[in-house]
């Protein structure tokens, strides 16, 4: 549970977009676009209904021609490309003029209960205006170009759970289809990326009526949605300590039901061969400008080929093979790699681990209460137990708390600020884990061991959220990040790459050490074949696919 | 107005803290405020009147519990410090059966706590002012008795009692849309809320938030 590790993490089958196209494809749900009023500028509504176990949502997008010089990721931006909402249900005339009054305005409008999540995208300004192009030309684009960037559009926010007046949790939380965490999200995410192609197709043929084509099936599949994601994200982990542990839970116990295995079925190693050829081929199109990010991908090739290698040498025919592979990652490879390995050591055991998903959810308010009649003493052996890496930091150098987490005035999201340059460290955001901690302990000292943790708290109540957190911890083993989250080389994108690995977010490419652009859904199925292709084999690339 | 459960929660939380509560208790007052209003029961305005005393330091946030009854340790008692308490020593009223408290005002926020601490403590636990008494299981308290509890701005002493007695039936946890919220109170938690944030500065724009210079290709 280190932020190095979580930083490297890749998506596996167990993600959460993984998950939900299984669950649409099993439960033969159905799809269609029953509206698309959208004028040659562009502009318009489409609907993109899904319909499955008695129930029927709207994904609702509102294209907007939009001035280049305002098009920006940030959260301040206040126009976008594209807008979109996902309704609880079918849309009438009626719901799309009071959401047109209101989604295109994203955070300064307002949506009803009946709406499940809230999103806004802007074109790749790199790949999406040679697509039409080159569609309106009557040819295909290149797949080159295409896989160079990795999709049409990027989504910079999308929202859930309650926030701008959207649907609470419990609205949804008892339907199957959304028991996954970020079902619906993702969901939303998958129904925009159908929208992107179709905007494409729709743009070209408004261009050259005559001459346009229709980007091919076939090449679509490479494309995924963007997402450009900043500090918003990153408190999340820290938050969510026995969810976390859920997901954590839910991989190891994956990874340690593969590595159980004796003997290992042809068939599957067959289908792991393959696999690491498609990794190796996929890595080989993982673009980034990020030095660190580049360097990491370099190592991971060579680590890739040295797999290969090692393949070609090792019998899987002894006992316990995917484990001695694993245990062979763990001494000569990198962490990408030994990452990487992991996700693909999973792969072709989905009759094995998918059931796992069930696990990644966690009853966060029973989680919440404090066990008041612990005593002093036994909280104090927790603490040493648990967080030695707390005790293990020097505090009184200024590089363990150069960083504070707080929250801006200007857009109520997360920042992250400089304790000795900026203002604002008085109005810290309890994201000081390591150092609470060490505080607790100074504090419990002052208490003979038989005190009871209620009576401890009662008269010290600054320490109630960090004690709520130390009896998780003892009881989760993944709930608690080990690492000092305010020290001055704490690298934020470590924290949104684990998160974005569980969403099966892929393309990491980091643009600073808290900003980061990933693709969701490359390769997936697009709704109208989703139920033709063959089953949950896409997340690695087309089969055949060679490293370049 | 209208306001998911998600914004009453998170909107209480900061507005708690902005008032003077510490985080651990900001949470839990979050945490109450959506407990309520998932009943249909508006306390906002009760709230906000908790947490405009807080902000001007007529309550405090300690609890002297040696005692009978447990009193505020550095200012009058609240029930957003004295509720999480109670449930923190749930196994006192297991073994004991009873916590008495000093008088507080608007005992209506005491509501969820009683609640976690019958489910707890895996029996009834009646909240017991000389004018009335509330019976709460781990479900909650049935919609009369909320009601009833609601307008009371102060109570005197207040018993948390364990009771053998009947189970009435909970209010039901509305699933379907957050309360009517007035937009004055609402204005009141924002205020308070606003003390957590930090203003923006030529320096936090630039460095804070994540998208550099170039964010659009």
């Amino acid at each position: 549970m280190r932020l190095a590790r979580m930083g490297s993490f890749h998506p596996t089958r167990l993600s959460f977009l993984r998950v939900l196209l299984r669950r649409l494809r099993r439960d033969n749900w159905q799809f269609d676009r029953p509206v698309w009023r959208v004028d040659r500028r562009g502009e318009g509504v489409a609907v993109y209904r899904v319909c499955g176990k008695g129930r029927t949502y709207s994904l609702v997008a509102f294209p907007h021609h939009l001035d280049p010089a305002k098009r920006t990721d940030r959260v301040i931006a206040e126009e976008w490309d594209a807008t979109f909402v996902l309704h609880d249900g079918e849309v009438s005339e009626a719901d799309i003029a009071r959401l047109a009054a209101n989604v295109p305005y994203q955070e300064a409008g307002r949506c009803s209960a009946e709406e499940i999540v809230l999103s806004r995208a802007n074109k790749s300004v790199r790949l999406f205006d040679y697509v039409v192009g080159r569609l309106a030309a009557g040819e295909q684009p290149d797949s080159a170009e295409l896989d160079a960037v990795g999709y049409l559009m990027r989504t910079t926010a999308v929202y859930a759970n309650g926030k701008f007046g959207l649907a609470d949790r419990e609205r949804i939380a008892g339907r199957i289809e959304f028991a996954g965490p970020f079902a619906a999200e993702m969901l939303s995410i998958w129904l925009i990326r159908a929208f992107t192609v179709d905007w494409a197709d729709h743009l070209a043929a408004a261009r050259a009526p005559d001459s346009a084509v229709r980007l091919d099936t076939g090449l679509r599949r490479r494309l995924g949605v963007g997402n450009a994601t900043g500090l918003g994200m990153a408190p999340f982990l820290i938050n969510h300590p026995s969810l976390l542990d859920s997901w954590m839970g839910a991989r190891e116990t994956a990874l340690a039901r593969v590595r159980a295995i004796r003997r290992a079925g042809s068939d599957r190693v067959a289908r792991f061969v393959e696999l690491v050829a498609q990794a190796q081929a996929q890595a080989s199109q993982w673009r980034t400008g990020d030095e660190v990010q580049s360097r990491r991908i370099a190592g991971l090739a060579a680590d890739l080929a040295a797999l290969r290698a090692d393949l070609r040498d090792s019998p899987f025919d002894r006992s316990y093979p995917w484990d001695a592979l694993f245990d062979w990652s763990a001494a000569h490879l990198g962490e990408e790699a030994q990452e990487l390995l992991l996700a693909l050591l999973l792969e072709p055991h989905g009759d094995l681990v998918d059931d796992l998903a069930a696990c990644m959810v966690s009853d966060e308010e029973r989680e919440f209460v404090i066990d008041g009649g612990m005593t002093i003493g036994a909280l104090a052996a927790l603490l040493r137990q648990h967080y030695a890496f707390a005790f293990e930091i020097d505090f009184t150098k200024p590089t363990a708390q150069a960083l504070f987490w707080y929250v801006s005035e200007e857009k109520l999201e997360p920042r992250l600020g400089r304790r000795d340059e900026e203002p604002g460290a008085e109005r810290e955001q309890p994201l000081t884990v390591a150092r609470d901690v060490v505080a607790l302990a100074k504090a419990l000292e002052l208490h003979h061991e038989t005190y009871s943790v209620a009576s401890f708290l009662a008269g010290a109540p600054e320490f109630r959220q960090i004690v709520r957190r130390v009896q998780i911890a003892a009881r989760r083993p993944y709930a608690e990040i080990r690492d000092n989250l305010i020290d001055a080389v704490v690298r934020p994108i470590d924290l949104l790459r684990c998160k974005l690995s569980f969403f099966g977010a892929t393309r990491f490419d980091p643009k600073s050490d808290r900003w980061v652009r990933i693709t969701l859904f490359e390769n997936a199925p697009f709704p109208d074949e989703l139920h033709a292709r063959p089953d949950d084999d896409w997340a690695f690339g087309p089969p055949g696919a060679q490293a370049t | 107005m209208h306001v998911s459960l998600n914004e009453i929660e998170y909107e209480v939380r900061k507005a708690a803290r902005g008032a003077g509560l510490v985080w651990g208790q900001a949470e839990e007052a979050g945490k109450a405020a959506r407990w309520l209003a998932a009943r249909n029961v508006d306390a906002l305005p009760a709230l906000a009147d908790l947490l405009d005393a807080h902000a001007e330091g007529r309550l405090g946030i300690k609890m002297d519990v040696t005692g009978s009854p447990w009193r505020g340790a550095d200012g009058p008692v609240s029930p957003l410090v004295a509720g999480p308490v109670v449930v923190d020593h749930a196994f006192v009223l297991a073994a004991h059966g009873r916590i008495e408290l000093d008088a507080m005002p608007r005992p209506i926020m005491l509501a969820p706590f009683a609640a976690a601490a019958a489910r707890l403590v895996g029996a009834t636990i009646d909240l017991v002012q000389s004018t009335c008494r509330t019976p709460f299981t781990g479900e909650g308290a049935s919609r009369a008795a909320l009601g009833a509890l609601l307008p009371i701005e102060t109570t005197n002493r207040i018993w948390c009692v364990r009771s053998p007695g009947h189970i009435p039936t909970p209010a039901a946890h509305s699933s379907n849309t957050g309360p009517n919220i007035d937009p004055d109170v609402w204005n009141r938690l924002s205020r308070l809320a606003r003390r957590t944030y930090v203003p923006a500065s030529t320096l936090s724009h630039e460095r804070g938030a994540g998208a550099g210079a170039i964010d659009n290709d």
